[in-house]
């Protein structure tokens, strides 16, 4: 007997008579430190095959006092930080770089864990994922795992508006809620509302994208240039060049390139890819109009429009978001 | 995408200016539509439910519905191959102050047909309304049968009685600006004539749902509810403004009428308004 068909309600089949549950979400984190950094592409990979896992964003951080930077990240711990100095101690020699990886957890699997002064609620979904991140890239010594981790993740949702808020974003987890506009779909979170949008067909020569330059180095200032879609390191992986897509990530990723993408999810989406096909009838390419140059700049969805293009389209449909 | 439908000519399509009987082309297949939403629960309020799903080129339909999002995602859908393959551009705009969201079909600019869709009751001014009025507007809807080609069309219209308050509210509202509203007033008391269950009924969600607005002191109709200094010179200003500058237009014309006139150019049409102006 399946669930009754009741959106808030657990989606799963469950057998006569067991009790409903219902979901909660929130937003949590993934930090990974300095030593684990080296492993970052297989830790997303784990993360992604979280079903009920979304990667929101990805954003790297280099703290110039690492020491008040571990402070910061367990400030909010549910133990005494006195506890947690000789746990911590490690990470005062591992590199000061860390990746933040701030997800929305669509099932919340709350449970009551340790005891005493240690006794708290944490997720074990997420717990279960941790502990597997760890098993799999913390150092080992002797063939053992050490308890050097290479990742943390938060226990709850003030955890997360706490970093975010370290981090410079001072509406906390607001700014992980969805923005353009409610009846759009598939809109990162970093695209601001929008209260007005046109829908128009327009010919694909005149959707352009803005990319980082290519000469442009990690740590010199950022430049960039209006390229056609041909011209994208997207279009170009789909075209089989799938190595200029990985550097452009792997040189920008939670830089300014903060969305979760890799070049096999690229190809994955491009195999069945049917453009404003049910039920994304509305995740139409976010664009703005440049008067000056008559052309439409994507804003979003550099991927969809770079798949229709190796798809030979002439015309696609985009959304146009008001000059306001 | 589904299949393209071709125009339609229709005869006796009633035209929401002149309110008289026209011969129109319509673009959108709204039999489509509201397929499409047959599941979802809305109501069409305003608009003219009774010639559904014809529609006259640049009217609007008005629509209540729980989900202003996930209808206007329906409304969307729907626009796409309009959108593909016959130039229509649709406008999307959130109103500043009330859940209600427009949504324009048009084609070469023109507006063909506008979604205006509303996630809660608009703000009226002559009557405080109880906002479950909105709820159970949409749960009391009735079902209208539409046969097409031999096929049934549902679409979803106020109940009986849902009916005859929406037209009092919006007699009620704006029967000083438009005079014309008052055949609301007449439609309702030939209904209550009629049928007196109707009647009841009407009275009894009339005061349930509805009250006067006793608070605060009666304020005409676009004048804001709270008056401050500002509010009373901004019109003012505005109107001196407007005199002033038609004065300087005045005199600038006869400046320009003496000066022509001077120069041996001045018409005897000129030579009339001189003396208007002077």
């Amino acid at each position: 007997m399946s669930a009754p068909a009741l959106g808030f309600l657990t989606g799963e089949p469950h057998a006569s008579g067991e009790t409903l549950r219902l979901k909660k979400s929130r937003f949590d984190y993934f930090l990974i430190w300095g030593h684990g950094i080296p492993h970052l592409e297989e830790i997303l990979e784990a993360i992604r095959r979280e079903r009920d896992l979304e990667i929101l964003t990805i954003l790297r951080h280099r703290p110039r006092n690492l020491g008040k930077f571990v402070r910061v990240v367990y400030s909010c711990d549910y133990a005494p930080f006195e506890h947690l100095e000789s746990k911590t101690r490690y990470l005062l020699s591992v590199p000061a770089e860390a990746v933040f990886v701030f997800v929305r957890n669509r099932d919340v699997q709350d449970e009551i864990c340790g005891d005493g002064a240690h006794r708290h609620l944490e997720c074990m979904r997420i717990k279960a994922l941790k502990e597997s991140i760890r098993d799999a890239f913390n150092p080992r010594r002797e063939s053992v795992r050490s308890e050097d981790h290479v990742v943390h993740a938060s226990d709850n949702t003030l955890q997360t508006d706490r970093i975010l808020k370290y981090l410079g974003y001072r509406e906390g987890i607001e700014f992980l809620r969805s923005g353009g506009h409610s009846m759009l779909d598939q809109i990162p979170h970093h695209i601001p509302s929008m209260r007005s949008f046109a829908v128009r067909r327009i010919t694909m020569s005149k959707l352009v994208c803005k990319l980082l330059k290519k000469n442009c180095d990690r740590d010199a200032p950022l430049r960039f240039e209006i390229r056609s879609i041909n011209e994208s390191p997207h279009f170009e992986c789909l075209e089989g060049n799938n190595q200029i897509y990985d550097d452009y990530y792997e040189r920008l990723r939670g830089l300014v390139l903060t969305d979760d993408h890799c070049a096999e999810n690229l190809l994955r989406l491009a195999e069945q890819f049917e453009y404003l096909a049910p039920p994304h009838e509305t995740a139409y390419i976010l664009s703005r109009y440049v008067p000056e140059s008559d052309q439409y700049l994507v804003i979003d969805g550099l991927h969809r429009a770079s798949i229709l293009a190796s798809q030979g389209a002439t015309d696609a449909i985009v959304a146009v978001a008001s000059a306001t | 995408m589904r299949s393209w439908p071709s125009h339609r000519r229709l005869d006796g399509v009633v035209d929401p200016m002149t309110r008289e009987r026209v011969s129109i082309e319509r673009r959108l297949d709204l039999e489509a539509f509201f397929s499409r939403v047959k599941a979802d629960p809305y109501v069409v309020v305003r608009g003219d439910p009774d010639s559904l799903p014809d529609y006259a080129p640049g009217s609007d339909l008005d629509i209540f519905c729980y989900d202003k999002e996930a209808f206007g995602r329906q409304v969307l859908a729907f626009a796409n191959p309009y959108v593909e393959r016959a130039g229509c551009e649709v406008r999307v705009r959130d109103s500043a102050s009330t859940n209600q969201t427009h949504i324009d079909l048009l084609w070469d600019g023109n507006l063909e047909l506008r979604f205006d869709l509303y996630g809660e009751f608009p703000a009226y001014r002559r009557c405080n309304i109880n906002p479950a009025l909105f709820l159970s507007v949409i749960e009391h809807a009735e079902s209208r049968e539409v046969k097409i080609e031999g096929a049934s069309l549902s679409i979803q219209v106020p109940g009986a009685v849902d009916d005859l308050l929406l037209r009092y509210i919006e007699y009620i509202e704006y029967y000083e600006e438009r005079p014309d509203k008052v055949r609301h007033l007449e439609y309702i008391l030939a209904v209550v004539d009629r049928l007196p269950e109707a009647r009841i009924g009407f009275l009894e969600k009339l005061h349930r749902y509805t009250s006067l607005p006793t608070s605060t002191p009666y304020v005409p109709s676009g004048a804001p509810a709270d008056p401050t200094l500002e509010d009373y010179l901004r019109p003012r200003l505005r109107r001196w403004k407007r005199r002033a500058k038609a004065i300087a237009s005045w005199l600038l014309r006869g400046l320009t009428l003496v000066r022509r006139r001077r120069q041996g150019k001045a018409l005897s049409g000129d030579v009339d308004r001189i003396g208007q102006v002077l």
